[in-house]
């Protein structure tokens, strides 16, 4: 008996106990002579996974294997070993009916005390004291993951973009995306692996910054470490991804170490799919952490619109040297948001700054604004409307102007018609759109060169061509509704002042022959001279050629008019 | 690297030239080189005032809008004070009210608001520091120029509110008298001041506002009469410390610069990039600046210092992000 407690003892930390051992050990207990039968029983595997990362969504060991002969019972032992320790048991001497019905285990990468494994060699160890064999199944446990994610630019023309923040926490400030990549997911201070929080556990995906106006901050600095930027293609390009797999993580001993592989024999590869369908393409070879690859996924939708994109990333390995591929079980969920252009953005000036890219908050509002009001981006005519109805608003659900502006008219609340964001005639020709956007900082009142500057800047950003200012001379009204008016009016400026402008300012992508007004509506029930007013919104109206022309429709009289053209915008 | 020298209030159209020739320098730039828009028209230097720009702004057409508020604003006639070396924004309070962090990046005024103890903005402040007075009048003509009511606004003086060398006021639709904004020059300085919400009540005294502007404005040292133009802030060392570099890579810019009223400045950056490089800059836990690049291609990168008087200098270099 001593010797069979010994050999307890040394079962629970010795991995290598025999099968003849164990039923030397049962033909003991029992008191009866000591012989020694060969087990009638067999341990036959089917299938067990090669290659794991228990620390994916799904992801884990799974086995299958036979236990015979039927109509024998069998008790079974399996154990995760790893360097002749054992690390976990997964049946321990379970009885088990002999059946050709396989038995299946399971694995979630984690030691009897509940730690994560981590990389490295393990076996699955599967014996039975009833069985004449013994299995013993290797087992690659590595650390699968995404760390950088970058838009590429393919080709000529351009159509990818980093887009624009106009602030930088609380303060107006023009960066593009502050990074090399737009997605980021590494460790930050204080954390030893790019891929698992110190506690062993994986680190969750960044999600999308949503935020339209300021990247993260972490502290009084961009958010470095971990960030997940909105990405700019051109409509209907065909995006392509830089990805790169992270390679550090944290091991058995809470430590970091590398992902574990690549391994000897046994490539890997990355899978991209997106919730759309498509599966996206790659160079299908094997792939090392730390190195990036390229996906190429569908082409964007055309026009100005926003992507959503829940991506799911598995991994394959092969025993074949890549002419066949089983999965790695489990997998990793990203989202990206991917915003598109009808055309190649335009900046009043040739060559770029800092602010010179697609803002994010302009790209969204012209999405918001067209899924609001049903409209399409996919042409200049589309996205000239889209532009215009939503920056005057109260139309649908649309219920006020862009954030909240109103006409600077006195029976609005304000005087004359100044202008607040519009910092002057050129050659000066500059907007403050970045002050309109963030909350109207200069105050709630536009006039018309406010909102012809910054509708103008936001066509043009989103690919609008041809975009200019129109400087209208002196008039006299008809009916007109002002921006966040909330009616029609024969008497603008109330009392016994004139109903008329000194100047106003449309815009036209045309060189005069249409023009787009956001700052008020015209009146287009056919007597625009009468109230009450018929809405007539002004996206590439007939100047004076046609039915309801805008100078017929704005003014009592014939308008002298010249171009400005695009302003610089802040 | 080829630090250069530009002075966005001193520059010629001989600059803007050089500009458009450095090709990617040209849109950080442009913002500069439209503050040569407050032109003199007349081409004529008023007394004691430096006439270095007046050929070349001659050259420019004469926007139509500024010609017409000119002659309906009589504007050849407003009277032209002494001029000062600037006013110090940042140190003028009001009452009652919180004032924020100045901010200008040019064309821009520099501007400052002013909120209450809810946290909203009751009172915008914008000023300009101009080399003469009759720049800061373009200023003021600027303002009243992109009014689109037919009717002139009033002078301040007719609305009881005598203040600056000349002076403006929308009154606000609101009632009660109030004011939606007063705008004046006085001496070399433009200033509007608006009232961000004029429906608020408690209202605002914007006359008493305007006054106690244009009363602090006047102590602020005069120029000298020996001086040109107002004391631009100095940039003493600005230089990255390499040229070329990999994207991704921090490039420390060594950046020392002195504000002429011993003030703290406004620095702005500039990085050039649209098809060329790109990168953010901010300052490392010691205060130092490090342009962190981001995209390849060459960057030109232009610092623009605004004085806490309001003056304004910058410099651009280049760098090539591989």
């Amino acid at each position: 008996m001593q010797l069979v407690s010994a050999l307890s003892r040394c079962h629970a930390t010795v991995a290598v106990i025999v099968p003849f051992l164990a039923h030397l050990t049962a033909q003991t207990r029992v008191g009866s002579v000591p012989t020694v039968a060969a087990p009638a029983g067999t341990l036959t595997a089917l299938d067990w996974t090669r290659v794991a990362d228990p620390k994916l969504q799904g992801g884990g060991v799974t086995a299958r294997f036979l236990a015979g002969p039927a109509g024998q019972t069998l008790a079974i032992t399996a154990m995760i070993v790893r360097g002749g320790t054992r690390v976990r048991t997964l049946l321990d001497n379970q009885s088990t009916p002999g059946s050709t019905t396989p038995v299946s285990l399971t694995w979630d990468g984690r030691d009897a005390a509940g730690r994560w494994a981590g990389p490295g060699s393990y076996v699955l160890r599967i014996f039975s004291s009833d069985a004449g064999n013994m299995l013993d199944l290797p087992i690659a446990v590595v650390r699968l993951g995404i760390t950088e994610i970058a838009s590429l630019q393919q080709g000529s023309p351009r159509s990818e973009w980093q887009m624009v923040y106009f602030r930088r926490g609380t303060v107006f400030a023009f960066y593009a995306t502050p990074a090399t990549h737009e997605y980021y997911s590494t460790a930050d201070t204080g954390q030893l692996a790019d891929l698992d929080l110190n506690d062993g556990s994986p680190r969750p995906p960044v999600p999308v910054h949503a935020a339209t106006d300021t990247p993260p901050l972490e502290g009084s600095n961009y958010e470095d470490d971990n960030y997940n930027f909105p990405l700019c293609w051109l409509g209907g390009a065909t995006p392509v991804l830089a990805v790169k797999f992270g390679n550090t993580c944290i091991g058995a001993t809470g430590t970091a170490t590398t992902a574990g592989y690549p391994l000897a024999g046994l490539p890997i590869r990355g899978r991209l799919r997106d919730d759309r369908g498509t599966s996206w393409s790659n160079g299908d070879g094997s792939m090392q952490p730390g190195t990036a690859y390229n996906f190429t996924g569908a082409p964007l939708p055309a026009g100005v619109d926003q992507v959503d994109l829940a991506l799911t990333w598995t991994w394959q390995y092969s025993t074949d040297g890549g002419a066949s591929w089983s999965e790695i079980p489990g997998n990793l969920q990203t989202n990206l948001r991917i915003y598109t252009l009808l055309a190649a953005p335009v900046f009043a000036s040739a060559a770029g700054t800092q602010n010179a890219g697609p803002w994010v908050e302009v790209v969204d509002y012209v999405v918001r604004w067209k899924t609001a009001l049903g409209l399409t981006t996919n042409t200049a005519a589309g996205v000239a409307e889209t532009v215009i109805k939503g920056f005057s608003g109260q139309i649908g659900p649309l219920t006020t102007a862009i954030e909240g502006v109103r006409y600077d008219a006195y029976p609005l609340g304000g005087n004359g018609g100044a202008s607040h964001y519009y910092l002057g005639f050129p050659p000066t020709n500059s907007t403050q759109l970045s002050r309109l956007l963030g909350n109207r900082a200069n105050g709630v009142f536009v006039n018309c060169s406010d909102c012809a500057s910054c509708t103008s800047a936001m066509m043009a950003m989103v690919g609008l061509t041809g975009v200019q200012m129109m400087r209208l001379g002196q008039m006299t009204l008809r009916a007109i509704r002002g921006i966040g008016a909330p009616t029609y009016t024969l008497s603008l400026w109330g009392g016994s002042f004139g109903h008329g402008f000194s100047y106003h300012h449309v815009v036209t992508r045309t060189a005069g022959t249409s023009v787009c007004d956001a700052c008020l509506w015209v009146d287009v029930d056919g007597s625009p001279g009468t109230l009450p007013g018929t809405p007539g919104y002004n996206h590439d109206r007939p100047w004076n050629t046609g039915q309801l022309t805008y100078q017929s429709l704005l003014a009592t009289a014939g308008i002298s008019w010249f171009l400005d053209p695009l302003p610089s915008i802040q | 690297m080829k630090p250069q020298t530009i002075d966005p209030r001193a520059q010629d159209m001989a600059f803007y030239t050089q500009s458009r020739r450095l090709g990617c320098l040209a849109a950080g730039l442009f913002l500069f080189a439209s503050l040569s828009s407050s032109a003199n028209s007349q081409g004529e230097p008023a007394h004691g005032e430096p006439a270095t720009k007046a050929s070349a702004r001659s050259q420019a057409a004469p926007d139509a809008g500024l010609e017409q508020a000119r002659k309906i604003y009589r504007a050849t006639e407003w009277p032209r004070g002494v001029r000062y070396q600037g006013f110090v924004l940042g140190q003028f309070a009001l009452p009652g009210l919180t004032g924020r962090e100045p901010e200008c990046l040019p064309p821009a005024p520099v501007q400052r608001h002013y909120g209450d103890d809810q946290g909203r903005d009751r009172v915008r402040i914008e000023y300009y520091l101009e080399d003469t007075a009759a720049q800061a009048h373009e200023r003021l003509l600027g303002w009243l120029a992109t009014r689109s009511n037919t009717d002139p606004a009033p002078t301040a003086a007719s609305q009881g509110v005598i203040v600056g060398d000349v002076g403006y006021a929308g009154r606000s639709g609101t009632g009660a008298g109030r004011f939606a904004w007063l705008a004046f020059t006085r001496g070399n300085l433009a200033f509007r001041v608006l009232d961000l919400a004029p429906a608020t009540t408690p209202p605002l005294d914007l006359g008493s506002i305007a006054l106690a502007l244009d009363a602090a404005s006047q102590k602020a040292a005069p120029l000298a009469a020996t001086a040109t133009v107002p004391a631009r802030p100095r940039i003493a060392r600005f230089a990255p410390a390499r040229s070329r570099c990999l994207a991704g890579e921090v490039v420390p810019v060594d950046l020392e610069i002195e504000d002429p009223a011993s003030g703290r400045p406004l620095v702005q950056w500039i990085v050039g990039g649209l098809d060329q490089g790109q990168g953010y800059l901010q300052q490392d836990a010691g205060g130092r600046w490090q342009l962190h690049t981001t995209g390849k291609g060459p960057l030109v990168l232009t610092v623009c210092v605004v004085a806490s008087t309001g003056s304004v200098a910058s410099r651009s270099c280049e760098l090539v992000i591989d």
